[in-house]
């Protein structure tokens, strides 16, 4: 874990942060919200970071972490009012438009299976995952992200990885239906 | 399919991010120059005051006349009312800032959000207030993000409560709170706790859900699990509590009632039911 630079000019600290996480960020955003507003939000985000720059945590990941708990924040906050949410979903990507994988079917259908047993779990447990598996968070820094303490987090991840295998275990084939018929109906929200 | 591991390696393979976006795209570029154009700091606080003028920001577009309104359960407990100065754009979208534990403040801020929480309220209620606010003292000054929170105090049972956006200073603060006396008898028991202010208001950032007021002599701390299921600290001091949340879950508050956690001084904890 590295430190992040602490210029003694604000702009600069921001200037680097801003080229150090926006990939990361907009990742993040894309994942958890429509596509065409992920820079709109990105550059929310960033507005907040750069008038709280004083509350940055020291140390990259943390710093990292602490951007994704403003945008989750951002995104959760834009619900309010409408439909009061606890978790952001994560999108996964439309298994039969991943092109490295149509060449082997077991995968393409082991991506589709997963696919449909994702859009199952919660929200809550969606998030978990996410964080741990897409943005590479430790616990600590999920927990940060989620406000929860770190021992919540591991234990809602544990749940989140159980959940998700019962839901592949358990999950109802499509009766009767080859499996490229049920390859071309895949789709994610 | 069962492994942890095998289930990370098909997670990663669905990834719905495209992995292009980067901090140089012209797009990127565009909002890092005007973020950094922007104050990075709190700009001095100014209000319009449509009677005067006074306090438009230069170069911003006049803001709207502040709206003085009744709204929810505060109406029972205080005999005036609450004000809104609805922030035009800029500030602190959602409350993405706000934090369930608040922070303090320096004696300058505290000076400052005091200043400007009694100017503010110079003329609601056609200034039936005004003298009250001139002579009155800063019980709380919080920081939950960029919101301030106010709460000052005087003689015959007068609170004022004011809650600012101190990030938009660009283009227009976007405010919130609420002045008067307490129709009845408000002083509480030791270690009861009194609301004057219970319910929601509405700001161009969102709904907020507030709670304030007279808190007794053992009391040291108050603590509300909010729907988020948050701890969200009050702040007590001088014998008033404050605490507020992003969305409307007090809205029925003041009839039904919400309960809270409360800290005595001598280390022993109850709860305690506030409604109006």
């Amino acid at each position: 874990m590295s430190h992040l630079s602490r210029a003694p000019d604000r702009e600069h600290t921001f200037k680097l942060l801003y080229e150090a996480v926006y990939s990361d960020l907009i990742r993040f955003v894309q994942r958890r919200a429509h596509p065409d507003h992920a820079e709109d939000v990105v550059a929310e985000v960033f507005l907040v970071v750069w008038r709280r720059l004083d509350d940055l945590p020291h140390l990259h990941g943390d710093a990292r972490a602490w951007i994704f708990g403003i945008a989750r924040n951002i995104l959760l906050n834009a619900q309010r009012g409408e439909q009061r949410r606890q978790a952001l979903g994560v999108r996964l990507a439309n298994a039969a438009a991943t092109s490295h994988l149509d060449a082997e079917v077991d995968l393409v259908m082991q991506s589709v299976d997963f696919g449909r047993a994702w859009r199952l779990l919660s929200e809550v447990h969606q998030e978990a995952l996410g964080l741990a598996v897409f943005e590479d968070l430790n616990a600590p820094q999920a927990a940060a992200v989620l406000g929860i303490s770190p021992v919540a987090f591991r234990l809602r991840l544990s749940r989140a990885r159980r959940a998700l295998r019962l839901l592949l275990e358990h999950l109802p084939q499509p009766s009767g239906m080859p499996a490229a018929v049920s390859l071309g109906r895949t789709t994610t929200p | 399919m069962t492994r942890n591991q095998d289930i990370d390696t098909l997670l990663r393979s669905l990834d719905a991010a495209d992995h292009q976006g980067n901090a140089n795209t012209p797009r990127a570029r565009a909002d890092l120059q005007r973020i950094l154009s922007s104050d990075s700091v709190p700009a001095p606080r100014q209000y319009s005051t449509p009677s005067t003028g006074r306090g438009r920001l230069s170069g911003s577009k006049p803001r709207a006349a502040r709206r003085v309104a009744l709204i929810g359960g505060m109406v029972a407990a205080v005999t005036a009312g609450l004000i809104i100065v609805p922030s035009l754009s800029g500030g602190d979208p959602a409350f993405a800032s706000w934090t369930s534990a608040p922070a303090g403040m320096t004696e300058q801020d505290r000076a400052a959000a005091a200043d400007e929480c009694r100017a503010s309220n110079r003329n609601v209620g056609e200034g039936m207030f005004t003298d009250d606010a001139e002579t009155s003292e800063v019980a709380i000054a919080e920081r939950r993000g960029v919101w301030t929170t106010v709460i000052l105090t005087g003689p015959g049972g007068f609170s004022a409560m004011c809650i600012t956006d101190d990030s938009a200073g660009l283009f227009s603060r976007a405010m919130t709170g609420f002045v008067g006396k307490p129709v009845g008898d408000a002083a509480p028991g030791p270690r009861e706790l009194r609301a004057t202010a219970l319910g929601t208001a509405t700001m161009s950032a969102g709904d907020l859900s507030v709670a304030a007021g007279p808190a007794g002599s053992d009391v040291v701390g108050v603590t509300y699990k909010s729907r988020n299921n948050e701890n969200v600290k009050a702040t007590v001091s001088r014998g008033q509590f404050a605490f507020w949340v992003p969305g409307n879950e007090l809205k029925d508050a003041s009839t039904h009632g919400v309960e809270v956690e409360v800290t005595y001084r001598d280390g022993t904890k109850g709860t305690s039911i506030l409604s109006l």
